[in-house]
């Protein structure tokens, strides 16, 4: 079934929309949860708040892309998920490794203070991941977007696990020096 | 502005760039079977229990749906594929966590504890002592083994030529696969769930074209270790497969009792003989040809086997010099290996401890094995009988390498100087080596070389004293 009959059926209000997705995309959001997280009771609830996301938003949303709007919730949950998780002291998912990659962005006096630029925060992110090479968005994103672990990274784009290693580094150290140049901080 | 911020806003990025990335594609974006384990069973389970479970919700809130909405509160309107922001106080993960972010060291200065310069190794005596000794240790050390490669390394067989990967083989036998058995055991007790899993072939002997102890007719029992990098022509087997099998004697003591012998890796240890044509690592086996017979094939292997007429000449020397160039300058690695001289040259970066270090190996003296000569002068003679105009590949952009090699053999000298894109990949792909040229593949012989060596140095080697 395509994404389009998909959203058909959440718009007619047809519980067997959810269904649908649940058969097509049910193992990817499951995959990323359980390894953003690395909790297997976590990732369900995960993805259960995923297809409630969902059947809330659609409609009157109708996602150009229906993988990507459920993986951006599914990122986006489990990114509220690590909050609680980080205090009871369970995980042992990608999820706090990535972020603690990505604090390698942030631009000295970043911290506490808002994004000004003249685009917005995520145009200037795109306009970065549009500037790489294919394979360097590839890995980038691979990591930083899919959560997966470095080795899986590094094993999905053919390369070595220290080379990939490097190249996230590399891609880290360029997009903070994009961010210095592009954004004005506010209190 | 925290991590979790940019992670928020790379999720609202242009979902055709997400998809590009998606991992159920190759790295060129194509679609491709996934190598990654499908989840396990039981979260299939768990997401039907769970549909039916949402499904009972659904219908609850269709319910409800179904009531008369009440007057929208005048909300605004939901930005297209974005879901709903959720409102999360700034979270500090050092705080929340305890966890400790690293300071990392500054790989412009390449300046770190990990740092091997000369400038800061051997500012004393003793430790340029120290050093000397370490490094003539390896060397004797490599000697006596007459491998001209480290323990380390040769747990990949990717290192060797067809030649050493046959002549370091305890047997070679022509075959018939009666069995297939599976056997697993566990890692390690810390590695709860996590298992080294081999396969046990019972071979019937047909003919033995290497070793003693074994003879034709009887049946023996080949442990191959089954790991995904390295299994590709372990997958092909099947019982009544005829092949050439690679044997080692067995090194893993839990296969005691269960099999006779054991295999390199799951790549290099056999040719199979499937649907009239030869199936094999062509890396490895670089003589056969798949159309050959399994008899012709056999036939071949003997006589590389045989007492060898070729002899490295007595003033045979290589050195070679390569760059490789990264898209940052600061990335490149540099080395230079000169036989005559004995010493070795290495620096290059490495990513460790969430930073990004430079690491210099300094001249090392370092003497040469046999075998290591050897296998650089079976590639000096390939490469000197390839005609002129094959010697240079195109290169393009800064991501490239670079080679000068310089050979001399029997009063003669020769040079050959290459450039080449993405070289730095090659050892990490096995089924491109299909497609490589003979001086592709010649470079990369002698740069593996590089990376046993520079495995053995980073073992110990250093410097000789001044």
């Amino acid at each position: 079934m395509t994404d389009e009959q998909i959203t058909d059926l959440l718009f007619e209000r047809s519980e067997r929309g959810l269904e649908e997705i649940r058969n097509k995309y049910g193992s990817g959001l499951q995959a990323l949860a359980l390894r953003l997280l690395g909790n297997p009771e976590d990732a369900e609830e995960i993805v259960n708040e995923t297809y409630l996301a969902a059947w809330d938003r659609i409609p009157p949303l109708r996602p150009e892309s229906l993988k990507a709007f459920l993986l951006a919730v599914c990122r986006r949950r489990a990114l509220d998920r690590l909050d609680s998780l980080t205090r009871i002291k369970r995980g042992g998912g990608e999820l706090p490794l990535v972020l603690e990659e990505l604090e390698e962005i942030l631009p000295s006096g970043s911290d506490g203070r808002e994004w000004t630029g003249a685009i917005s925060l995520r145009e200037t992110l795109e306009h970065f991941l549009r500037e790489l090479s294919a394979r360097d968005r590839v890995v980038f994103l691979r990591r930083y977007w899919y959560g997966l672990s470095v080795k899986e990274t590094a094993k999905s784009c053919g390369i070595s696990e220290n080379n990939c290693k490097i190249l996230l580094y590399r891609l880290r150290t360029r997009l903070k020096q994009r961010l210095e140049q592009e954004g004005v901080w506010h209190e | 502005m925290n991590s979790q911020d940019i992670w928020k806003e790379l999720g609202k990025i242009d979902g055709a760039l997400a998809a590009e990335a998606d991992p159920d594609r190759d790295a060129d974006g194509q679609k491709s079977r996934s190598d990654r384990k499908s989840p396990r069973k039981w979260l299939k389970w768990a997401g039907s229990a769970a549909v039916a479970v949402m499904v009972l919700m659904v219908g609850l809130k269709v319910a409800n749906d179904r009531l008369p909405r009440l007057t929208d509160s005048g909300e605004k309107p939901l930005a297209a594929d974005l879901p709903e922001e959720t409102e999360r106080p700034g979270v500090s993960t050092e705080a929340e966590t305890g966890v400790t972010i690293p300071a990392y060291p500054d790989p412009q200065t390449g300046k770190s504890d990990l740092n091997l310069s000369s400038e800061s190794a051997y500012d004393k005596e003793k430790e340029a002592q120290e050093a000397l000794r370490r490094a003539q240790e390896i060397a004797a050390r490599i000697k006596a083994e007459n491998q001209g490669l480290t323990q380390h390394s040769e747990a990949k067989l990717v290192w060797f030529s067809e030649e050493e990967l046959l002549t370091r083989s305890k047997w070679i036998v022509r075959g018939k696969v009666e069995a297939i058995e599976q056997v697993s055991f566990p890692l390690t007790a810390s590695l709860e769930g996590f298992t080294q899993d081999y396969k046990l072939l019972t071979i019937r002997i047909g003919e033995v074209l290497r070793g003693t102890g074994v003879q034709a007719g009887e049946t023996v029992c080949l442990a191959v270790w089954n790991f995904d990098n390295y299994n590709g022509m372990l997958r092909e087997a099947g019982i009544g497969l005829e092949g050439i099998f690679l044997m080692d004697a067995l090194s893993d003591t839990r296969l005691n009792g269960r099999a006779d012998c054991q295999a390199g890796d799951g790549l290099r240890f056999v040719i199979w003989q499937k649907a009239g044509r030869l199936v094999y690592e062509r890396a490895a086996f670089t003589g056969v040809k798949a159309e050959w017979s399994l008899e012709e094939a056999a036939a071949y292997l003997r006589s590389v086997l045989q007492p060898d007429a070729r002899t490295v000449p007595k003033d045979f020397s290589v050195f070679y010099e390569i760059r490789r160039l990264a898209e940052v300058p600061d990335y490149d690695v540099h080395i230079m290996y000169d036989s005559a001289a004995g010493t070795y040259f290495r620096e290059y970066y490495e990513f460790v401890e969430g930073g990004v270090v430079r690491r210099l190996t300094d001249d090392v003296v370092f003497t040469p094995s046999e075998a290591v000569l050897r296998k650089s002068y079976l590639s000096f003679l390939k490469l000197r009988d390839l005609p002129e105009t094959a010697s240079e590949v195109a290169g393009q952009g800064r991501e490239m390498v670079e080679i000068l090699l310089r050979f001399t053999a029997d009063g003669k000298k020769y040079e050959y100087r290459y450039a080449s894109p993405r070289l730095e990949n090659m050892s990490y792909q096995t089924e491109p080596f299909a497609s490589f040229n003979a001086i592709q593949f010649e470079i990369w012989q002698l740069t593996t070389m590089d990376h046993a060596l520079g495995t053995a140095l980073e073992h110990g080697g250093r410097r000789s004293a001044p």
